[in-house]
């Protein structure tokens, strides 16, 4: 877990995080049946609510503990993949998202590749990567992110572009 | 486009500003920001590009993250599970899938249901809850419970097991379908009580008995299945001795007792309702409360209205199997005894059920009558109140031996019958079936590996027991080749027990031997010595014969291992000597072990013959498909290797390994050296291309088992080495063997026997590579090593031969002769000597011989290597072909060229067998073809044999070989026209 940025305080948050989301996302996926999916978004808000009393003792807001989380959900996504890419012995790829263009035309990109390139971005500029965990990786909407970091959710926009071009330029190479 | 850190700095402020721009002023805004960069402009372009294809990560991921989550439970099912073929599968529950399965080898039919465990590996429960269905299982030896057979960990590390697959149908069936009796309707459910008696005796509550999960099978024995909800009696809380942990889900209402459906703790009683209501099935046509018990609601309802009618009453009123008067009595007691809603007034467990049945059926007075119940009950939590108290000292899961072995509670023995028990069940657990079976798996390891981190917690108070634990746990990392984790245990159950007793504590005697052991196996002879020497001193003056073999075996082991084979030798010829009162077992090990030391000594004959004696000690005993005489056979095709017979090997090494393949997990080291040494035969007989991959599979295996630096991986890195150098490939066999020579240096230093060993590989494989100087500094180093060790002649004169032929090579056959008769002379004083050992220095003189033009006693030498091969048979041996070139060569310099042609001819066959034609030993024999040729003057030939033989052995051997020398002298003769 990269844990190297982070304060031990923050650190410490961000173990227990990553384990309280293991555990919800795995209870939901046992409920959950083949078709359904699971709200990453809810996982991340259970996990405030679990780990809030925690969270006060080591003096921590809610925003700065929802980009931890959120930091936890890539991981937590990241290292399920990579135990799906153990299994099956290939790598994952993921179909980007094609509006316009036709299926064939859109490349696919690996996550792990994802993984490395947020890593890079992480090193770059950690709120880029703060804002593309909380958008990504645990789905938030870019008005509840732009509260969260108290900017315009046009500014919050701007930050997001640049931080997916940056993204999109990595995994191009 | 992998940009650096600093280019993004700048770009990103750039490209915002552009994106932001109005489309149509973007291009004259880019002009502007980038002007005489064009570089820039580029990379900003193709990031405004980028942009602009409206692709989303963030949409693509969403859709992905959402997904990923569920993906766990929706891989495919796997093909193959260690040696197990997956068929079909046979069910799936909340914590599995079961599979039915089929050996993949072929070795045997035999099918299995296989359980492969379905939660994530980092859910510990479920683990927890797997794990120990498993170890239940393992416990569970029993004709009437379908066993364990096998288990591992699939390629994501995820624990299976395979266990008996019955097929059968369930047993109120069986006896509706058979028209069964009243007394074989009995009987089966005493087949029944008994089993379930068995799982109680060992802690082991089913909590799910209901028909489907008693099968019976074509035999007509009925089979328990499904221990998924099983629970251990041992985590009791201590007022209700015999109660589980409550099983919560997966119950069936029908046969599920009042305090399953209530949810409280369950225990043997449990049970024994359950077979209650089957009995009352089998017996009265209709479960319990038939009608109103398919949804726990409504069996808890019909429950609360009160215990079921007398069983008889209901055949009254539905006509069933039986006849109402047979009911009437005796079994109408039996069944509602077994029914009762309180669990004390039940049968205490199976086992009191069973005897009450058999009781019936010889018309015995039945205990149900005699003693109430509830007395009976009060008597049973008595008896095992000292079991339940002591469990809680016991370990995770540790604890699970017979109660009736605890009977007397004097406080006193306490500790003692609580060590005993405890250890011995751990033991069991491993060597129940065979300790060589158990394999460094997940599943025992964690166990293991919890067991004694919770050692010092668990015991704190209780020194004795940690000391007995902490040997007991150092005795199966021992088995288990977990040597570090075998010595830290051991160290500290020495320390324990030196601490409590004294310095001479009787009891650290055991523990010091296992400990020099392992301390051998981690290459600390030394301190093994030590270890030993102290067991030595403290058996003088108190052990039994055993300990005292024990110590004399062991003592052999060390100084056979520091390479002192005749106090090996002596130690061994004690040992079982004063064996005559131990077991065959034992006495047979011991056979084996003296066998060993022969060996290592070149006394094949009496190394074959302890051999023999050991194998029939082993076959009389257990028959011939057991792990002993699977050894004791892979020991006998090595002596067969031994004496060069490679293709006699073959088959028992075919042998061994399939009966290791059979009752060994699929990874484990003793295969893994059956592997090797069949693929040793394989090379030996010429067919290094089957050999190879054997090697290979076998390295992985070694690797994975041990890390690299282990005495297994250096062997099998030697022998591909060897391969190697057979194919010619010398760069690849010295990388390999310089690995070989790091690990045994690392293990027990340069000087150990086996570390010379490889060190003279190493010189040979340079000399042949063509490295003359290095092959030289390598063999003078290990020659002065062997002339400062004792017993050391035999190798001595090898290494002496290399280095004769490292003469010759550099053109100096007159030095190459001292070197061999030096060798002569050191082989002239040993009576045992391996003849393919002895046949290949009379070569090497041979060759030397006929350099240095002493063409007679050159073809003696050859004659007399030829005869010893002879003697062991070995005429398709590589060495064969080596000798006869030999004495081709010979018949050469004595320029009797027609025994030349015949020699060269076998030559020629025998190597065809064993290389490729392309193979430069198939060249050698073309220069001696090309020099027979020029003999008869037949230049044309001469030229034309000895011009291809010289480019096959430049290709292969490089120019820096005696051959290609050769070669080209022969060329410049035979062009030059001279005779």
């Amino acid at each position: 877990m990269p844990t190297h940025s982070l304060d031990p305080a923050s650190a410490d948050v961000y173990a227990a995080a990553y384990d309280e989301l293991l555990r919800i996302a795995r209870r939901e996926r046992r409920k959950a049946n083949a078709s359904a999916t699971v709200n990453t978004t809810a996982l991340v808000h259970e996990t405030w609510l679990k780990l809030r009393s925690h969270i006060e003792t080591v003096d921590l807001d809610r925003t700065h503990f929802l980009a931890i989380a959120a930091r936890a959900m890539r991981q937590v996504l990241i290292d399920h993949a990579r135990r799906g890419i153990a299994r099956k012995r290939e790598h994952l790829s993921v179909t980007l998202d094609h509006a316009d263009d036709g299926p064939d035309s859109t490349p696919a990109f690996d996550i792990l590749e994802l993984d490395a390139a947020m890593r890079r971005l992480e090193g770059l500029d950690a709120r880029l990567a703060r804002v593309v965990d909380l958008h990504v990786f645990s789905g938030m909407e870019f008005h509840e992110i732009a509260t969260l970091e108290g900017i315009p959710e046009r500014s919050l926009f701007r930050l997001w572009r640049n931080a997916r071009v940056f993204l999109l330029a990595e995994l191009s190479s | 486009m992998n940009i650096r850190n600093e280019d993004w700095r700048e770009l990103l402020p750039l490209f915002e500003h552009l994106s932001e721009a109005a489309p149509d002023t973007r291009e004259h805004l880019l002009d502007e920001l980038t002007r005489g960069r064009p570089q820039l402009r580029a990379r900003l372009l193709q990031l405004l590009d980028l942009d602009a294809c409206g692709q989303s990560i963030a949409h693509s991921v969403a859709q992905w993250r959402e997904r990923l989550l569920l993906d766990a439970d929706q891989t495919p099912p796997p093909t193959r599970l260690g040696p197990w073929r997956i068929v079909r599968e046979l069910g799936a529950g909340g914590m599995g899938q079961v599979f039915l399965a089929e050996r993949a080898d072929g070795t045997y039919e035999q099918k299995v249901a296989l359980k492969l465990i379905r939660a994530e590996l980092n859910d510990e429960s479920a683990i927890r809850r797997f794990l120990d269905e498993r170890r239940m299982l393992a416990v569970l030896d029993h004709p009437g419970i379908a066993g364990l057979i096998d288990g591992g960990v699939d390629e994501s590390g995820r624990p299976w097991f395979a266990m008996h697959h019955v097929e059968g149908i369930p047993l109120p069936e069986y006896c509706t379908k058979h028209q069964a009796s009243l007394d074989e309707r009995l009987r089966l459910l005493i087949a029944v009580c008994d089993a379930v008696a068995y799982a109680h005796r060992h802690f082991v509550v089913h909590c799910d008995l209901k028909p489907s999960n008693v099968l019976v099978d074509a035999s007509g024995q009925p089979q328990l299945l499904d221990f998924g909800i099983a629970r251990w009696l041992e985590r009791a809380p201590l007022p209700d001795p015999h109660s589980a942990t409550t099983a919560t889900h997966a119950l069936t209402p029908g046969y599920a007792s009042p305090e399953q459906l209530a949810g409280e703790p369950l225990g043997t009683t449990s049970d024994v309702y359950a077979i209650g209501a089957m009995l009352h099935e089998v017996l009265g046509g209709q479960r319990p409360y038939a009608g109103s018990d398919t949804r726990v609601a409504d069996a808890v309802q019909a429950q609360a209205r009160g215990e079921p009618p007398a069983v008889s009453l209901l055949a009254q009123q539905h006509p069933g199997p039986v006849a109402p008067r047979q009911l009437r009595g005796d079994l109408d007691t039996i069944v509602s005894t077994a029914l009762r809603h309180d669990p004390a007034q039940r049968y205490p467990d199976a086992a009191a059920l069973g005897d009450d049945l058999r009781a019936f059926l010889s018309g015995r007075p039945l205990c149900a009558q005699r003693n109430s119940p509830r007395h009976r009950a009060r008597k049973f939590v008595a008896r095992h109140r000292l079991a339940v108290a002591l469990s809680v000292l016991a370990l995770i899961g540790l604890i699970a031996t017979t109660a009736i072995a605890l009977q007397q509670n004097a406080v006193a023995r306490r500790e003692l019958v609580a060590t005993r028990a405890v250890r011995d069940f751990l033991l069991d657990i491993f060597r129940g079936i065979d300790p060589r079976e158990t394999n460094d798996q997940i599943d025992t390891r964690l166990l293991i590996d919890r067991s004694a981190a919770n050692l010092d917690n668990a015991l704190k108070t209780q020194p004795e027991l940690a000391a007995s634990f902490a040997q007991a746990l150092g005795e199966v990392y021992f088995h288990l080749a977990a040597y570090d984790q075998a010595e830290t245990m051991l160290q500290r159950a020495l320390d324990l027990t030196r601490a409590r007793e004294g310095m001479q504590a009787p009891a650290s005697a055991p523990v010091l031997r296992i400990l020099a052991q392992t301390l051998a196996e981690r290459g600390k002879l030394g301190e093994a010595d030590a270890a030993l020497a102290s067991a030595r001193a403290i058996d003088s003056q108190h052990a039994d014969i055993g300990a005292r073999v024990d110590d004399d075996a062991i003592a052999a082991d060390l100084a056979q291992l520091a390479g002192k084979l005749d106090q090996a030798q002596k130690l061994i010829d004690a040992a079982i000597n004063s064996a005559d009162s131990l077991p065959s077992s034992r006495r047979a090990t011991l056979l084996n072990q003296r066998a060993q030391v022969a060996a290592a000594r070149g006394a094949l004959d009496d190394a074959e013959r302890d051999t023999q004696a050991a194998l029939a000690l082993f076959r009389e005993q257990d028959g011939n498909d057991t792990l002993d005489v699977a050894e004791n056979l892979i020991n006998l095709g090595v002596l067969r290797m031994r004496r060069g017979d490679a293709a006699g090997a073959e088959p028992i090494f075919r042998e061994g390994l399939a009966t290791y393949q059979r009752r060994l997990p699929s990874e484990h080291p003793l295969l893994a050296k059956a592997m090797s040494n069949l693929a040793r035969a394989l090379d030996r007989e010429g067919k290094s291309d089957e050999a190879e991959p054997i090697y290979l599979d076998v390295l992985a295996m070694q690797r994975r088992l041990f890390g690299e630096t282990h005495a297994d991986v250096a062997t099998t890195l030697n022998n591909l080495a060897v391969l190697h150098v057979g194919r010619s490939e010398y760069a690849k066999a010295r990388t390999m063997m310089q690995a070989v020579v790091d690990i045994w240096t690392r293990l027990s230093g340069a000087r150990h026997p086996l570390a010379l060993a490889s060190r003279t590989n190493l010189g040979v494989i340079e000399r042949e590579e063509g490295d003359y100087a290095a092959a030289r500094a390598t063999l003078e180093s290990v020659l002065a090593d062997y002339r400062s060790l004792p017993d050391m002649a035999a190798r001595e004169a090898g290494c002496l031969d290399q280095l004769g032929t490292l003469d010759r090579y550099e053109g100096k056959p007159d030095q190459a002769l001292v070197r061999h008769r030096e060798a002569a002379a050191l082989r002239a004083g040993l009576k045992q000597l391996n003849p393919l050992e002895r046949a290949a220095g009379l070569v090497a003189w041979s060759l030397s011989e006929s350099a240095a033009g002493a063409g007679a006693s050159a073809r003696e030498h050859a004659i007399a290597a030829l005869t010893l091969l002879d003697s062991v048979k070995a005429q398709s041996d590589p060495h064969y072909a080596d000798a006869l070139v030999a004495r081709a060569r010979a018949e050469l310099a004595l320029h009797d060229i027609k025994a030349a042609t015949a020699s060269v001819q076998v030559a020629a066959a025998v190597r065809a067998k064993h290389f490729p034609a392309s193979d430069w030993r198939n060249a050698e024999i073309e220069l001696l073809e090309a020099e027979l040729a020029a003999q008869r003057a037949q230049r044309t030939s001469a030229i034309t044999k000895a011009a291809h033989a010289r480019d096959l052995l430049i290709a292969q051997r490089g120019v820096n070989n005696p051959l290609v020398d050769q070669a080209k002298r022969l060329l410049t003769r035979e062009h030059a026209g001279a005779p």
